[in-house]
């Protein structure tokens, strides 16, 4: 597949690296968009980035900036600043970066799935759902002024909420989507009950269906180890991994009745329209249902 | 005519009974088309596309809980009918009626499960070519070339199976006849030991039998083909009437030494032979 040619997807901002992962002097090479990139961190630190055609440096990405400790590129003229999120710098939570791991699929599946109550019992069976609490209480979606999408007011019966934690718990959860491919997780420590924890995924768009998945953890956590928090994470994924590649179409279906939603998709319904607001087209599937 | 032609009228193969035991799910390809195929505790069988019509996941990939499949993304059951029965994220609602997953005919019959994406021609499939005696399966298997080359390669190239033999069997040395009765393709081959008669019925193209001079020791069986996309397809292959398991392990061989051959024996003057014979059939529609 070649660059797209979707300007909205093009003047976004996406995570492509977190920035320890880049060695001073070694380049990175990785996709974004359709378009092969190369990126390399420079003696101060600093990672520059090229756009490269056929093997060879074509063009020098003009817009690359290091935030959060990750990497940040546009393609094209940013038509926004990068999201602000407060609560990375702010003291008392453990910052953790949580690697990249690719799934072959579109971001929006990814997306979606993130901020998905229902499956924990069948996904997460015993960690983050179980199969004797099912039910998905209602809760609350808007689009803010600023164009953020946020669910609000959600809240789940979990076995095991975290690495930090033994037994079951109800857990509160806030949900923010700030641009299509990015999505925020606002859920109650288990240590610390009257604060959030927070998981953060920046979708790395390769492709329109295939993907790398950066994320960040910002836990009251100071107990568990970096290895135990990452085995947390990476057991969840795992599962929602080996959903996500048996969906099919792999680009995310906008037009309602393409899939059936219920009560507990509200946040999923408002993700696609929202979406099809936007004019996104970069991983995103417009067709309408079948005449049955 | 092309012998093996995909209609949405016939039935296919998809599964040998005793590959789906109760409870059992699956998934299989018909005509390019992701199925489902399973069986519910009571041995009810189902035939669906692979598709959760909530958030598209393959349904293949889920499990039976007494008479239902439910969805491994979100637990949502299914009946029977196709309907959604339960979501689990909302135990005391009604689900839509929109939310059902889309079922297709499908019958279990002569120790197979068979399928057919539109309407059905026959209450079941036609296989009075068994001449009464009844396919025990075998073995099913994939190969890389579309169903009508199968069928012919399976109608021109029979597989020679002499359970007591103590070397491998040659094949037939010389394909001796090929007649189209009605809508009966008959091959008889010249063989080592005997006559061996391949039928095909070209308004069925899935079925391939084949009946061996008896005098010459061989088995006889059926070839039952399932165009799983427009290049590939499933072969199973099923004794006709009670057999050893020499017998049944001669034939196996038998199948695994055609797949290997596959492409040349495409390319074959017997293959054309046969194809030109079968030219002459025109298929009635099905609404006359």
């Amino acid at each position: 597949m070649m660059k797209t040619t979707d300007q909205i997807a093009l003047n976004d901002w996406y995570v492509v690296a977190a920035l320890s992962n880049l060695a001073a002097g070694q380049t990175h090479q990785t996709r974004l968009l359709g378009q092969n990139i190369s990126l390399k961190a420079g003696a101060d630190g600093r990672p520059t980035c090229v756009e490269i055609d056929a093997g060879q440096p074509a063009r020098v990405v003009e817009h690359v900036v290091v935030r959060y400790d990750f990497v940040w590129v546009c393609l094209g003229q940013p038509s926004r600043d990068i999201v602000d999120i407060p609560e990375i710098g702010a003291p008392g939570r453990r910052f953790i970066q949580r690697g990249r791991i690719g799934v072959a699929t579109s971001a929006q599946r990814v997306i979606e799935n993130f901020f998905d109550l229902s499956h924990f019992s069948f996904v997460h069976t015993g960690t983050l759902g179980g199969m004797d609490v099912t039910e998905v209480p209602p809760y609350s979606v808007n689009v803010r002024e600023n164009g953020e999408l946020w669910a609000t007011e959600c809240r789940f019966f979990q076995p095991k909420a975290s690495a930090a934690i033994a037994g079951g718990v109800e857990i509160a959860y806030n949900y923010r989507v700030p641009r299509p491919l990015m999505a925020i997780i606002y859920k109650t420590s288990p240590s610390h009950s009257t604060e959030n924890d927070i998981i953060g995924l920046f979708v790395q768009p390769r492709d329109e269906t295939d993907c790398v998945v950066h994320s960040f953890g910002l836990m009251w956590d100071a107990v568990s180890s970096d290895a135990a928090l990452l085995h947390f994470f990476h057991e969840v994924f795992a599962q929602d991994r080996s959903v996500l590649i048996h969906q099919l179409p792999k680009k995310l279906p906008l037009m309602p009745r393409r899939e059936i939603p219920t009560h507990s998709d509200a946040l999923s319904i408002a993700y696609r329209r929202w979406l099809d607001k936007s004019g996104l087209q970069f991983g995103v599937d417009r067709e309408t249902a079948k005449a049955a | 005519m092309r012998i093996g032609a995909v209609n949405l009228w016939s039935w296919y193969p998809v599964v040998a009974s005793s590959d789906l035991q109760a409870g059992a799910v699956m998934p299989a390809m018909l005509h390019g088309e992701r199925l489902v195929v399973w069986r519910s505790r009571e041995g009810r069988i189902g035939v669906w596309n692979d598709r959760c019509p909530h958030r598209s996941m393959s349904l293949s990939l889920g499990a039976t809980t007494g008479e239902t499949l439910v969805c491994p993304y979100h637990g949502w059951e299914f009946g029977s009918d196709g309907n959604c029965r339960r979501i689990p994220a909302h135990p005391a609602l009604t689900p839509s009626r929109a939310a059902r997953a889309r079922v297709y005919p499908a019958i279990e019959a002569a120790n197979y499960i068979w399928a057919c994406l539109g309407e059905p021609a026959s209450a079941q499939p036609e296989y009075g070519l068994f001449a009464g005696l009844v396919p025990e399966p075998i073995r099913s298997m994939h190969v890389r070339a579309d169903a009508e080359t199968v069928a012919l390669v399976l109608l021109s190239h029979p597989l020679v199976a002499h359970p007591l033999a103590t070397k491998a069997e040659r094949p037939p040395a010389e394909l001796a006849d090929c007649q189209l009765n009605g809508d009966i393709l008959a091959v008889t081959h010249a063989g080592e030991r005997g006559h061996i008669l391949c039928r095909a019925r070209l308004g069925l193209p899935s079925i391939v039998v084949c009946q061996p001079d008896p005098a010459s020791g061989s088995l006889p069986y059926a070839a039952l083909v399932q165009p799983t996309g427009e290049d590939t397809a499933a072969i199973h292959l099923a004794l006709l009437g009670n057999g050893t398991p020499a017998a049944r392990l001669a034939l196996n061989s038998a199948l695994v030494r055609l797949r290997h051959r596959m492409g040349d024996l495409a390319e074959s003057a017997w293959l054309l032979k046969v194809r030109n014979a079968a030219a002459g059939w025109a298929q009635p529609s099905p609404m006359t």
